[in-house]
């Protein structure tokens, strides 16, 4: 079961890496940082040694990198351009299917290569939550301070203006502001000619294109009037504890300045949170985006993303199956990164927590949970790469519920017949009978990979139930 | 329940700006934000000028915008405006639209606290184990999954490949009671006309059911195991109560603050609504407003805005107000 240890053990080695030589280059523009400074590089060190100890972290961050790896190069390696049609004369269901005339995912509806939409798409996705992280954050961050920290009217004031924007579901706002929105933008961005070239080449689009991307950054506006509000509340509640510590007490006494002591003393014990909820919140926006693009009101014409793409697709579901299961499929992935990085990093930035993956009282679960993980989205990506119709898919998707739930059942059973021991999970051997038919049925070689996979996912409630009952 | 009354006044006090921050936002999203409105509400781009003269004229839009607010607000509190596009008032559009939405976040409530509550008390008892990590990777699954994406995959195999369910249609029993077409189904006895809403319903609201289960689910876990290691706990167990008492115990109070997650669940479920009645072309409150945006109907995109956030207002209101009644500290 050393097969996690040792991957943790190599990207120790990694970070540790990282960290020293961060280290280095501070002692260098400030000679003796690191002596003084020694508990503080051992706390990061000790981030990353919890950090990799969280095999779910590790993966989200793995998936992350690709996210941004796919924003920031895709447009340049895409094999076609997001405005070129080299497939529209083949357009018929079985011509423009995954694999055919050399189109690895297929085409869509209008000629254009899958594929390289998805590139595209990535650039959409990744600007829209770059810009709409830094647009929303600061604001929200600021205000909080604020708020927190001086109370009384200004405190009150603010405090109503987050309550009008938190009393809209934030979709509906984000939808009815990005559908009023482009008409003016449009004017905006073409007149301008400096943001009309700033906006081109962050989307790597072409000069006549300029007009349409007046509805993907209204959407990046909507997402800003919307997120702000969430900050705001976080933040203050944080500043309204940490205000009672005796040292900022202390720091006022002194006549230390109000912005000295914000900066100082309460920014740093409000930052790890921002931190964590930042990281949870960039996969909502990619996703809320997404959404607000498949309802309409985002990427327009020829600039696609991957909402865009499911929205276009869904008219010509399930015959096109590929047009809605790849972009929606890239969505899904880029947010569950998002979601288990930040999910490792609250682990990681809770001191509490910390010292228990530290000192290996979580090790032995952490050790377990990446086995099902890697097993179910193995069986994803075997079954993508096996190329099967889309029944196939499904089965394993539908798996996964089946997944979570059996073994809450399972348990549910347990507890009622206390001492019978169900060892050998009779009912979930059988759900995996249909999945590995479907794989073989179609592609040999994959469903022996899948079926390997598969015991991979049950080993754990195998061991667990294999190693006897407390 | 002497503290309650002052409560409630304090509390509905506290609504005041709230409700008259929310008309001036509709507002700007209808008035101020199109450069020419109205140009804008008769259809954009491509409007013909006359069309826009008489609306102009109609939604008195040549005139200054403290007028212009004077009229809104008095036409959605008499329900005057008319919808250009469908000539019916807004809120008449609106409320035939409800009971469809209000079905779905019901339906979907109700799945989510059936697998939710069980699922969060399974994960504490079993804490660190697989069972209690496979229900937090369902939770973050649940919060990063795409709706519209995953609906397909269920329409896929829910209604192409197995007859399970319908996507056509939204069943009405022949008279209405309540409004809300499940109760009356049951009221009237009609039990066809109630397993026909179960077919069409289930799907949508199982699926948003389970993935809210999930943060249900992670929030009771960890309410529960906070506390089971508070002094309370350590003083029952002191006592030598039973262990299945001692449970009881840390299970009501857990309760409490899921009360919460569920209250603004309903909210942010009713908002979710646009994309889950997107996808499984359910006719409702979501739909109107999707719909209103791509005819451009101004009037019917300012009325559900501010239905949508009335109805949260609403929501966190009475969910405050449970909460106090069952937690007397909040009164305070």
């Amino acid at each position: 079961m050393g097969v996690w240890e040792l991957i943790a053990r190599g990207l120790d080695r990694i970070s540790f890496g990282i960290v020293d030589t961060v280290v280095f280059i501070i002692d260098h523009i400030k000679p003796g940082w690191s002596a003084k400074n020694k508990t503080k590089v051992d706390e990061w060190k000790l981030m990353f040694y919890a950090f990799n100890r969280s095999p779910l972290g590790v993966l989200g961050l793995f998936l992350i990198i690709i996210f941004l790896l796919m924003g920031i190069f895709g447009p340049m390696i895409a094999p076609y351009k997001y405005n070129e049609y080299p497939a529209q004369f083949l357009g018929d269901l079985k011509n423009s299917q995954p694999g055919a005339h050399g189109f690895i995912l297929g085409t869509e509806i209008y000629g254009r290569d899958l594929f390289s939409m998805l590139l595209y798409g990535a650039r959409m996705s990744l600007i829209l939550t770059v810009l709409t992280i830094a647009l929303s954050a600061p604001i929200g961050v600021t205000l909080g301070l604020i708020s927190g920290y001086y109370g009384g009217k200004i405190d009150e004031l603010i405090m109503r203006i987050t309550d009008i924007f938190y009393a809209f579901p934030g979709l509906v706002l984000a939808i009815a502001l990005a559908a009023v929105l482009p008409e003016r933008l449009r004017d905006i961005v073409l007149t301008n000619d400096l943001l009309k070239k700033f906006l081109l080449v962050l989307f790597a689009g072409a000069e006549r294109d300029a007009g349409n991307i007046a509805p993907f950054v209204s959407v990046i506006l909507a997402l800003v009037v919307v997120g702000w509000p969430g900050y705001t509340r976080l933040v203050r509640g944080v500043v309204l504890s940490v205000k009672e510590n005796v040292y900022v007490e202390a720091a006022r006494a002194l006549g230390v300045s109000n912005f000295s002591i914000i900066r100082k003393h309460i920014l740093p014990n409000v930052a790890s949170i921002i931190l964590v909820v930042l990281t949870f919140d960039l996969g909502g926006i990619v996703i809320l985006g997404a959404a607000l693009s498949f309802l309409g009101v985002g990427a327009q014409d020829p600039f696609t993303d991957w909402g865009k793409l499911v929205y276009v697709g869904s008219r010509f579901f399930p015959n096109y199956y590929w047009l809605v299961l790849y972009p929606g499929l890239t969505l899904f992935i880029v947010g569950l990164g998002w979601t288990f990085f930040g999910d490792a990093i609250r682990d990681v930035l809770d001191p509490q927590t910390r010292r228990r993956i530290e000192f290996g009282v979580k090790e032995e679960v952490s050790k377990l949970d990446i086995l099902p993980s890697i097993g179910v989205i193995g069986i994803f990506l075997t079954l993508i790469w096996t190329g099967f119709d889309a029944w196939d898919v499904l089965v394993p998707l539908t798996l996964v519920v089946y997944l979570m739930l059996s073994g809450i059942m399972y348990k549910v059973l347990e507890i009622i017949v206390n001492n019978i021991d169900l060892r050998y999970k009779p009912i979930c051997l059988v759900s995996v009978i249909p999945v590995l038919w479907s794989a073989f049925k179609v592609h040999l070689v994959g469903g022996l990979i899948l079926s390997g996979l598969l015991v991979l996912t049950y080993i754990p409630s195998i061991l667990k139930a294999g190693g006897g009952s407390q | 329940m002497a503290g309650i009354s002052k409560y409630l006044v304090r509390r509905g006090l506290t609504l005041i700006p709230t409700v008259l921050g929310v008309l001036l936002i509709t507002f700007f999203i209808g008035y101020v934000i199109p450069a020419d409105p109205a140009r804008a509400w008769a259809g954009g781009e491509k409007a013909d000028p006359n069309t826009a003269r008489e609306l102009a004229k109609r939604y008195h839009l040549d005139e200054p915008f403290w007028s212009q607010f004077y009229w809104m607000v008095r036409g959605l509190l008499t329900n005057a405006i008319e919808s250009p596009v469908r000539d019916k008032p807004i809120f008449d559009l609106i409320f035939y639209r409800l009971p469809t939405t209000v079905q779905l976040a019901l339906f979907t409530e109700i799945i989510a606290v059936l697998f939710g509550i069980p699922m969060g008390i399974i994960a504490a008892l079993k804490k660190d184990t697989w069972i209690d990590s496979s229900i937090r990777i369902w939770a973050l699954v649940g919060t990063s999954l795409p709706v519209f994406w995953f609906g397909y995959l269920l329409i896929y195999v829910f209604y192409i490949r197995l007859p399970w369910t319908d996507l056509t249609g939204v069943p009405r029993p022949s008279s209405t009671i309540t409004g809300l077409p499940v109760l009356d189904a049951i009221i009237l006895g009609d039990w066809d006309v109630f397993f026909a809403i179960i077919k069409r319903f289930w799907l949508p609201s199982f699926m948003l059911g389970i993935l809210f289960a999930g943060t249900i689910a992670r929030y009771l876990r960890n309410t529960l195991l906070d506390f089971l290691q508070s002094e309370t706990i350590l003083f029952a167990k002191s006592k030598g109560l039973p262990p299945l008492w001692v449970w009881k115990h840390a299970l009501k109070n857990s309760l409490i603050p899921v009360v919460t997650i569920i209250g603004f669940g309903f909210g942010s479920l009713l908002g979710g609504a646009v994309i889950t009645e997107t996808v499984f072309s359910l006719p409702g409150l979501g739909r109107l407003t999707i719909e209103a945006i791509y005819n451009l109907d101004f009037p019917v995109i300012i009325g559900t805005t501010l239905f949508f956030a009335i109805i949260v207002v609403l929501t966190s209101l009475i969910v405050d107000i449970i909460y106090s009644l069952i937690d007397p500290r909040v009164r305070l």
